[in-house]
C-alpha cells in the first residue's frame, strides 16, 4: 500500500466510523436506558446531563436554572418530596435570565409542555458577566433546535450511553454525593460543624471565590432588559397552564452576607414580574431553610474530608473545602426538602400525576 | 481551542489545503509563511486577547533582538543578557508576580498567565542564545515570528530548536505536500489522541479522586491513585507531544522527540534522556553546561545538577510541592553521578525497580495540592493509614490486624472496575511496548495501520466532549 493510498483509506475507514457513531448517537437516548434512581442522581451536580437529555425525557416537571439549581436541588429528594419522578432538568451553567427566551423558545418549538415549571433562580443571572456574551452563545448553541443533532450532541449522547451501559453503577459512583451512605457518613460532622463562627469566615474571606464574588457585587448591576426576558417565562406558563415556582437559591450566609441590602431590593423587584404568573416566588435568606455556612463546605462531598480541622485554630479553607455559592449535597437535601413540600403544598397539579417512588 | 478539539483538528485539514495551494503561487514563499503566521494567532486567540498580544509583543520583541544579535553574532554580549533577561523576567512575572501581591496583602489584582508562555519563553530564550552565540544564523522576520509561533508546539512544546527547526520552516521543502508525510502526520496524530482522550482522561478520576482526599486513605487505594497519576502524566504529555510533532509532520516540518518510554529507564539519567527529552536537553545546554557541567569534578556536577533540577522545579509551578519535586530530582541524579563516578553497577532489573519506584514517588510532590497532602499520600504509600479490606472479610481471623479495617476496597475511590484494571494492563505497556518515536520509525502502509489509526481518532472523536485539559498546559 502507498501512503497516499493510507491516508485515503484511512480517511475513507474514519468517515465510515464518524458516519456510524453519529447514527448511534442521534439514536441513542441515554435518559431512556437508566433506572429512575440513576438518572436522577445524574441531574445533580452535572451541567450537561440535564440539559442533553430534557427533550428527550419530556418530564412533567421541569427545573430550569444555573449551577446553583444542579448543586443546589437534590432532584432524588425533590422526586421524593413531589411524588413524581418526571423529573427533568435544564439547569446550565452561568445560566442568565437572559438565556430564559431560548429556553421558552425550544420548548415552544418543541411542543413541549410541562405541567411544574420551577425556576431555580439567582441574583447573579440578573447580572452582567465578563464572560456573559461566550455563556450565552453556548447557551444559544446548546439549545437551538435542531432537526438532526451535532456531531458533538451526537458524540456525546452515545458516549453517555456507553458508559452507562458498560458500567451502570459508575453513573451514581462519579460523583460520591450521590450515595445515600455519602450523605449519611457526611450529614452528621457537617451538623457538629454548626456553626463555623465568624473567626473562622474572616479566615476564608481571602479566598479566591469569595474574593470574586466581592468583585461581582461590587460591579454588580442589573442588564437592561431583563425584566423582558422574565415576562416570556410569564407567557410561556400563561400559554401552556404550566404551575410556575421560583425559588432563589440560597448562597452561604458568609456570601450573602455581603450583598447590599438595595441590591437585594432591586432585585426583589425585578423578580416581581413573575409574581403574576408564578404560583410562588421565594427569595429567603439561607437561615429561613435552616442552611448555614456548613452546608458550603466539601461541595464534592469528598470520602473521608476532615471536618475537624475546620475548629483547628489558625485554619485556613482552600477553595476546595468552602464553595460560597454552591450547596453541597447535605445543604441540597435540606432546601429541596423545604422546597418539595412548599411546592407540593400549592400544586393542583401534582396530585393528578402519577407517583412511583424512586 | 487545543489538539484534541475536532474543531480544531477541521481548521487544520482545512489550512493544509490552503497552505500548500498558497505556497505554489508564484509568492508562496511569502504567502504560505505569512498564512502559517497568521493561523497560528488564530489557533491563539480564543485563549484571550490579552495573552495573544502577550506572546505577540514578546515574539516580536525577540525577533528585533534576533534581527540585531544576528548581524553581528558573538559581539553583542550586552544585548543577548538584556534580550535573555527580559524573557526570564517575563517568565518569572507569569510565575509568581500573583503570589507575591498576595503575600504584598495587596488583593484584587488578577493577572491571567497566557498559556504556554513557560514554553514559548524556553524556546525563544534557546533562540537568542544561539544567535547570539552565533551558533545559527538569524533568518528573516517572517520565518522567524513563525518559529516563534509555530502553533503545533505553541503551548506544550516540544521546545524547539531555531538551527533545527526554524529552516524547515523557511526552505521550500516543507511547503511541499507529501503523502508519506501526512500518513506519518495521520499515524502519529492518531496514537497521541488515544493516548491522551481515551487512556489518560480514563484515569484522570481514579487520581484526582485519590488526591482531592485529605484522609481516610488506605495502602491500597494510594497505590491505585499513585499509579493512575503516574500513568495519567505520561500518556496526558506523551499523547500532547505525539498530536504536535504529528500536526507539525502534515506541514511537513519534523519536530524533536519529546518521551522514548521512559518507564523503561534503568536509572535516573536515563530516565532523563527519555522524559520530556526536549526539556532535558534545554536544561544541559543552557544551563548545566554553562555551569560547568561535568568538566570541572564531581561536586561541581553535582552542584550544577542540583542547580539543575530546582529550576526545573520551580519551571513547573509555584509552590513547594513543585520546588521538592525538583530538588528530589537532582538529589537523586548527583547520587547517581556519584555511583557511576566510583564505577558501581547494579542488575538491570534493580535499577529498573528502584528508578520506577523513586520517579513513582516523586510524583506525589509533583501532583499533590500542598506539602501535607504529599506526605499524607506517602504515608499511605508505605502502609502507615493502614489497609482497608472489604467489610465482607471482616470475619476471617488471619486477617485481623491493628492496621487492618473493613470498610471496603479502595476507599474513596469510586472508580469502575475497568478502570483500575487499566492500570496494571497500561504498566506493562508502558515497560512492554515500543515508544511512539519506535513505531514510527517502523511504520509502513497498510490495512491494520489504516484501521487502527482510523480506530483510534473515531475513539478520540467520541471521548473528546468531556475529559480534563492537557496537563501541561498549566505549566
Amino acid at each position: 500500500m502507498t501512503h497516499k493510498q493510507f491516508c485515503l483509506r484511512t480517511l475513507v475507514l474514519l468517515g465510515l466510523a464518524v458516519g456510524l457513531m453519529y447514527l448511534a448517537g442521534m439514536l441513542a437516548s441515554p435518559n431512556l436506558r437508566l433506572s429512575d434512581e440513576e438518572y436522577l442522581a445524574n441531574l445533580r451536580e452535572n451541567s450537561e446531563f440535564g440539559p442533553a437529555t430534557f427533550l428527550q425525557k419530556r418530564a412533567r416537571v421541569l427545573v430550569i436554572g444555573d449551577s446553583h439549581s444542579y448543586s443546589g436541588f437534590d432532584y432524588a429528594e425533590l422526586a421524593r418530596g413531589l411524588g413524581t419522578t418526571s423529573i427533568s432538568s435544564c439547569a446550565m451553567g452561568g445560566f442568565y435570565a437572559d438565556s430564559l427566551p431560548m429556553v421558552v423558545r425550544l420548548l415552544r418549538a418543541q411542543e413541549y409542555h410541562p405541567a411544574v415549571i420551577i425556576y431555580g433562580f439567582s441574583q447573579r443571572q440578573l447580572f452582567d458577566g465578563k464572560n456573559k456574551k461566550a455563556q450565552l452563545a453556548q447557551h444559544e448553541r446548546a439549545l437551538a433546535p435542531k432537526l438532526f443533532p451535532g456531531l458533538r450532541e451526537a458524540a456525546r449522547n452515545l458516549w453517555t450511553v456507553i458508559l452507562l451501559q458498560l458500567d451502570r453503577k459508575r453513573a451514581m459512583l462519579s460523583w460520591p454525593g450521590r450515595d445515600d451512605a455519602t450523605f449519611a457518613a457526611n450529614s452528621g460532622p457537617i451538623a457538629a460543624l454548626r456553626p463555623l463562627g465568624a473567626g473562622r469566615m474572616a479566615a476564608a474571606a481571602k479566598l479566591p471565590g469569595l474574593a470574586t464574588w466581592d468583585e461581582v457585587i461590587a460591579s454588580a448591576k442589573i442588564s437592561e432588559g431583563q425584566r423582558g426576558n422574565l415576562a416570556e417565562l410569564c407567557a410561556l406558563v400563561r400559554e401552556t397552564g404550566a404551575e410556575l415556582y421560583v425559588f432563589c437559591l440560597p448562597e452561604s450566609p458568609e456570601l450573602e452576607s455581603r450583598y447590599p441590602e438595595a441590591l437585594r431590593q432591586e432585585v426583589l423587584e425585578t423578580l416581581s414580574v413573575l409574581s403574576g404568573c408564578a404560583m410562588r416566588v421565594e427569595m429567603e435568606r439561607p437561615e429561613a431553610y435552616g442552611l448555614g455556612d456548613e452546608h458550603f463546605v466539601n461541595r464534592a462531598m469528598a470520602f473521608g474530608y476532615d471536618y475537624a480541622k475546620w475548629r483547628a485554630p489558625g485554619f485556613k479553607p482552600t477553595g476546595h473545602d468552602f464553595d460560597p455559592d454552591h450547596m453541597n449535597l447535605v445543604g441540597a437535601r435540606v432546601f429541596t426538602r423545604s422546597v418539595a413540600a412548599s411546592i407540593r403544598a400549592s400544586s393542583k397539579v401534582l396530585p393528578m400525576l402519577q407517583r412511583p417512588q424512586p | 481551542m487545543t489538539l484534541k478539539s475536532p474543531v480544531l483538528l477541521l481548521y487544520v485539514l482545512l489550512f493544509a489545503g490552503a497552505y500548500f495551494w498558497l505556497a505554489r503561487r508564484r509568492n508562496g514563499a511569502v504567502l504560505a509563511p505569512a498564512a502559517m503566521l497568521l493561523f497560528s494567532l488564530g489557533v491563539y486567540a480564543p485563549w484571550g486577547i490579552g495573552s495573544l498580544c502577550v506572546v505577540l509583543a514578546q515574539a516580536g520583541a525577540n525577533c528585533f533582538f534576533v534581527q540585531r544579535l544576528g548581524a553581528c553574532p558573538g559581539r553583542r554580549k550586552t544585548l543577548l543578557a538584556l534580550a535573555v533577561g527580559a524573557n526570564i523576567l517575563l517568565l518569572c512575572w507569569s510565575k509568581y508576580a500573583q503570589v507575591a501581591l498576595e503575600l504584598a496583602g495587596i488583593t484584587g489584582w488578577r493577572f491571567a498567565v497566557p498559556p504556554g508562555l513557560s514554553f514559548l519563553t524556553f524556546v525563544q530564550v534557546a533562540m537568542l542564545v544561539d544567535v547570539g552565540l552565533g551558533r545559527q544564523a538569524a533568518l528573516g522576520w517572517i520565518e522567524t515570528l513563525q518559529f516563534q509561533l509555530f502553533f503545533p508546539a505553541m503551548l506544550s512544546g516540544p521546545i524547539a530548536r531555531y538551527g533545527a527547526v526554524a529552516p524547515q520552516l523557511a526552505g521550500h521543502q516543507g511547503r511541499r505536500f507529501s503523502w508519506e508525510n501526512a500518513s506519518a502526520a495521520l499515524y502519529l496524530f492518531s496514537l497521541g489522541l488515544f493516548k491522551k482522550v481515551v487512556l489518560a482522561d480514563t484515569l484522570a478520576p481514579v487520581a484526582n479522586q485519590g488526591y482531592a482526599l485529605t484522609s481516610g486513605l488506605d495502602f491500597f487505594s494510594a497505590w491505585a491513585c499513585t499509579l493512575a497519576y503516574t500513568l495519567q502524566i505520561y500518556f496526558d504529555f506523551s499523547g500532547y507531544s505525539d498530536m504536535a510533532i504529528g500536526v507539525a509532520r502534515l506541514f511537513g516540518v519534523i519536530l524533536p522527540d519529546n518521551f522514548l518510554s521512559p518507564y523503561k529507564a534503568r536509572n535516573i539519567q536515563d530516565f532523563w534522556r527519555r522524559w520530556h527529552i526536549t526539556l532535558g536537553l534545554f536544561m544541559r545546554d543552557y544551563v548545566y553546561i554553562p555551569l560547568g557541567g561535568g568538566r570541572r569534578g564531581l561536586l561541581r556536577k553535582c552542584l550544577a545538577l542540583s542547580c539543575v533540577f530546582f529550576l526545573v522545579g520551580a519551571w513547573h509551578g509555584v509552590g513547594w510541592t513543585f520546588i521538592v519535586w525538583g530538588c528530589l530530582h537532582g538529589l537523586v541524579m548527583a547520587g547517581h553521578a556519584c555511583w557511576r563516578n566510583r564505577g558501581l553497577r547494579m542488575p538491570g532489573w534493580l535499577g529498573w525497580g528502584l528508578t520506577f519506584a523513586f520517579v513513582h514517588a516523586a510524583w506525589v510532590f509533583f501532583r499533590a495540592a500542598d506539602m501535607p497532602g504529599a506526605l499524607r499520600m506517602l504515608s499511605a504509600l508505605a502502609g502507615g493509614e493502614g489497609f482497608s479490606l472489604p467489610t465482607g472479610w471482616a470475619h476471617v481471623a488471619a486477617l485481623q490486624g491493628p492496621m487492618v479495617r473493613f470498610a471496603g476496597a479502595l476507599p474513596g475511590l469510586n472508580a469502575p472496575w475497568t478502570t483500575l484494571a487499566l492500570i496494571p494492563v497500561l504498566l506493562a505497556v508502558c515497560v512492554g511496548l515500543r515508544s511512539s518515536v519506535e513505531l514510527l520509525q517502523s511504520f509502513r502502509p497498510g490495512w491494520t495501520g489504516a484501521v487502527a489509526t482510523a480506530g483510534a481518532v473515531a475513539l478520540g472523536l467520541l471521548y473528546s466532549g468531556g475529559g480534563p485539559q492537557f496537563l501541561y498546559f498549566q505549566f
